[in-house]
């Protein structure tokens, strides 16, 4: 079998057998027993499922998920004393299986959410299809788990797709590697895959289903391909080379830590961290950030069942604050929308995401959700070095709008005795084409600006940047977009802002002279490659 | 029996979090609990029931509370609503 190839999204490298995370499937119905004996079965099957996710909890614990929640939601659903009354009634009544007239319950409150107005409520219906798929189960298999079994020994993780909340769900020291068939270098998957630092490779398609579990698989992550050990001796020897010259570099690579960034000619620029939370704080102190470039904070508002109070959110950003010591942060408000859906949000079905009702557009239209995001923000941030920035701006009426929502919560807290941090820098994402030709207009009202170059790319390319079939089109080469970037860089600089970069191009090697010729002031990257990207800059005679 | 009526004052309704903080509580007393609006009826301890009311904001409810406990139980159910669902 030749290698499989696609994206590597984690650097790295893992030889391990394959471990397949699979969707349960029923069985099919068995004999119906007593009533007596179905109304146990119903009862059982429920505390089996419940412990299940309790199981699931106690591991999301550690990793502070926002699964957890709703994780919590769903138990208490199992628990609902209506669901489980009306099944053990029909039981009894209509003398059916513990099956069916869970069923019939379950069917029941769908379709009376499904008749609500309401666009939220409907979508409670995928809430009591995730947990009737589990309780169903244990009602027909009582003995057997749900839970996915997962091997005692250290693994390549396969699946066609992967949640956030299902990577989080199994120990990490496990999982040696994630391959999946779908997924690409922006999906979760992705960010969460180099914020633990597991290699991974992900849209490998569904040749991947050739791979059988318990086959040892061979995984490049740095190339991003794959293959089985009993394929090829002749790669197999080249792989072992590989592992040892990259593991090699890695510690060439030490030599770079705790060293100023600059090139071979001493021009000095700031290498930063993306981050998505606490749990990516340690990767960044290990990898010698010099700060924080991006604090993407909307991965406190995926994969639950309601936003995150501002208390919620100002714990959250306050464990941040307190592990990052004097360094500077930049961090965004709630960028979500577009890709990033949330059923709690009731927005709409959109035709074109990308183009809809996402970033700064969002929390205008919401405002009680950005006032608690800027709330928390502003009471976690006292005695910090920070900067805050709105995402996805395209007009100068926009930006004016979202500041002056930010000056009523200052006031407010003012006015309420509370401690918050009143000194901080303001800029905005520079990521829509529009504001790139208004730096002028801007540049009064900011500090910084920050050049989001995924979305930038897409909105210059008019190319989906999730879109496997425009991928040659979604190209950081093209000279338009290489001449939009030269421009807001030299006109932010004119005006005297500090200058970043923070999407994935910040580490593209063949654009690292450019960015330091025009006079960028700060990339900010996955803390993986920061050291990398200081040995490139400190080669570079500029 | 304990009755109250109550405004809910929270800008989503009775969704998932309000909903499963309001039953919680319920389940946390003896005392049976039904929640009224618009000639609707439904147990106080099932988040589930007390969705399917569709309680938007302004919604005037009803709450009936029944047992030994009823009246320390209504007024918390009361507060609850009044904090617009907040408990920290």
């Amino acid at each position: 079998m030749l290698p499989l190839q696609g994206i590597a999204v984690s650097k790295g490298f893992a030889k391990a057998s394959a471990f397949w995370l699979e969707k349960r499937e029923l069985k099919s119905l068995r004999e119906k027993q007593s009533l007596i004996e179905e109304e146990k079965l119903f009862l059982i099957a429920i505390e089996k499922a419940k412990n299940d996710l309790e199981i699931l909890q106690q591991k999301l614990k550690d990793s502070k998920s926002q699964a957890y929640e709703v994780l919590n939601a769903h138990i208490q659903l199992l628990e609902d004393p209506e669901l489980i009354d009306k099944t053990i009634f029909s039981i009894k009544e209509n003398n059916i299986s513990a099956c069916e007239a869970y069923n019939e319950s379950i069917a029941f409150f769908k379709n009376m959410f499904l008749s609500m107005e309401d666009d939220y409520l409907k979508e409670r219906v995928n809430d009591l299809e995730d947990i009737s798929q589990r309780v169903l189960f244990y009602i027909q298999s009582p003995n057997e788990s749900f839970l996915p079994k997962v091997p005692d020994q250290p693994f390549i993780l396969f699946a066609e797709d992967l949640k956030p909340s299902d990577i989080l769900s199994i120990d990490r020291n496990l999982i040696l590697g994630i391959v999946c068939e779908a997924g690409s270098q922006t999906s979760h998957v992705a960010i969460l895959a180099r914020s633990m630092e597991i290699p991974a490779v992900l849209g490998v398609g569904n040749k991947l289903k050739g791979i059988v579990a318990g086959e040892n698989v061979f995984l490049n992550a740095l190339d991003g391909y794959l293959f089985l050990e009993s394929s090829n001796f002749e790669i197999k020897n080249k792989f072992d080379e590989q592992v040892k010259l990259y593991s090699s570099q890695l510690e060439l690579l030490k030599v770079f830590k705790g060293k100023n960034t600059q090139t071979a000619c001493g021009k000095k620029i700031t290498l930063s961290a993306n981050i998505s939370g606490p749990q990516d704080m340690a990767s960044v102190l290990n990898n010698d950030a010099e700060a924080i470039g991006l604090y993407r904070t909307e991965f406190l508002f995926l994969d639950r069942a309601s936003a995150p109070s501002e208390e919620e959110q100002y714990r959250v950003y306050k464990q941040v604050a307190d592990q990052i010591g004097n360094k500077k942060i930049i961090v965004r408000t709630v960028d979500i929308g577009g890709d990033k859906e949330t059923s709690w949000l009731q927005i709409q079905k959109e035709e074109n995401p990308f183009l809809g009702l996402r970033g700064i557009r969002l929390c205008l239209a919401k405002p009680e959700l950005f006032k608690a995001q800027l709330r928390a923000l502003l009471r976690a941030m006292v005695g910090k070095n920070w900067g805050l920035m709105f995402p996805m701006v395209s007009s100068l009426e926009e930006f004016l709008e979202a500041k002056e929502i930010l000056n009523q919560v200052i006031e407010d807290l003012k006015g309420k005795s509370i401690q918050f941090s009143n000194e901080f820098e303001l800029g905005i994402m520079v990521e829509v084409p529009s504001v790139a030709w208004m730096m002028d207009e801007f540049s009064e009202h900011l500090d910084f600006i920050s050049l989001g170059t995924n979305d930038l790319l897409q909105y210059t390319c008019a190319a989906d940047r999730l879109n496997l079939a425009v991928a040659d089109v979604y190209n950081y080469e093209n000279l338009g977009f290489l001449r939009l970037i030269s421009h807001v860089v030299k006109e932010a600089k004119r005006h005297e802002l500090h200058v970043g970069i923070c999407g994935s191009l910040a580490h593209k090697k063949e654009l690292l002279p450019m960015f330091i010729s025009l006079g960028v002031d700060e990339l900010s990257m996955s803390a993986q490659h920061i050291l990398p990207t200081r040995k490139l800059i400190s080669e570079l005679v500029i | 029996m304990e009755e109250r009526k109550i405004k809910i004052l929270n800008e989503e309704g009775m969704h998932a979090r309000p909903a499963g903080v309001f039953a919680k509580m319920a389940s946390t007393y003896q005392s049976k609990v039904s929640v009224l609006f618009n000639g609707k009826a439904v147990n106080g301890k099932s988040s589930i029931s007390l969705m399917t009311l569709g309680l938007v904001k302004d919604s005037e409810v009803t709450i009936q509370v029944d047992g030994a406990d009823a009246v320390e139980l209504a007024d918390k159910l009361t507060t609850l609503i009044n904090n617009k669902f907040l408990m920290e």
